[in-house]
């Protein structure tokens, strides 16, 4: 038996209300993520 | 304004406004990292009260092994930032430098399963274009020791009303905190 594998989650605190949720992030957040981020950090010659 | 020495038993109002209420820093939220999260976002964080904030962050990368990197965007949406940043990798014998210019976001820590302290000072993020900050970090994974120090600067047509702190290619965060104070306005 497989499972479809979770969907990234999140965490989102809103200072204004105190409140923090944790929830799936949508695709839409998930292109937000950064990628390789060294990758774009190039070392001097 | 001077420290002053308690000396009686009796605690004014006067003197509990002055010298308790008047601290330099002062606690405005903060929100745990639960393991295995991709990001955080904590929005709503800089209003009206302060213009200068500070950020502390405390985590690290729910992996391992291998460097990963971690990044602080100066608001929630990831847009219309630029930042600099220059870093360093500390092995026994060796030690690494590299800089970069004109991310939409901080590095701001890296490697495996590592201890990372970050500190961010936001000054006026709610003007949008004109807000600056600058960041420093320091992080160990048992091998190497990282550390590093940026500058950002916003061209946000609108105001930053908070942040987002993200594990980048596809590695989750660690267990953590982040606490945000503000300075406060004499």
């Amino acid at each position: 038996m497989t499972t479809e594998p979770k969907q990234p989650f999140g965490i989102f605190h809103d200072a204004e209300t105190g409140i923090t949720i944790e929830r799936e992030l949508t695709d839409e957040e998930i292109a937000d993520l950064p990628g390789d981020v060294l990758s774009e950090f190039s070392s001097p010659e | 304004m001077a420290v002053k020495t308690f000396t009686s038993e009796i605690l004014t109002s006067s003197d509990t406004n002055t010298y308790l209420a008047n601290a330099g820093l002062v606690y405005v939220t903060s929100a745990t990292i639960t393991a295995g999260a991709s990001s955080v976002v904590v929005s709503n964080c800089f209003n009206s009260t302060y213009d200068r904030y500070k950020i502390i962050i405390e985590s690290k990368v729910n992996t391992a092994g291998g460097n990963q990197g971690l990044t602080f965007t100066p608001n929630v949406t990831n847009t219309g930032n630029y930042t600099s940043i220059i870093y360093q990798i500390a092995t026994a014998s060796t030690i690494t430098g590299a800089n970069s210019a004109n991310q939409t976001y901080f590095l701001c820590g890296f490697g495996g399963n590592n201890q990372m302290y970050v500190e961010v000072d936001n000054y006026n993020p709610r003007t949008g274009t004109g807000s600056t900050g600058s960041l420093r970090w320091s992080s160990y994974d048992g091998t190497n020791s990282t550390g590093g120090t940026g500058a950002m600067w916003s061209v946000n047509s609108g105001a930053n009303t908070g942040f987002t702190f993200a594990s980048g290619g596809g590695y989750t965060l660690g267990a953590g905190r982040i606490t945000v104070y503000g300075y406060r306005i004499a």
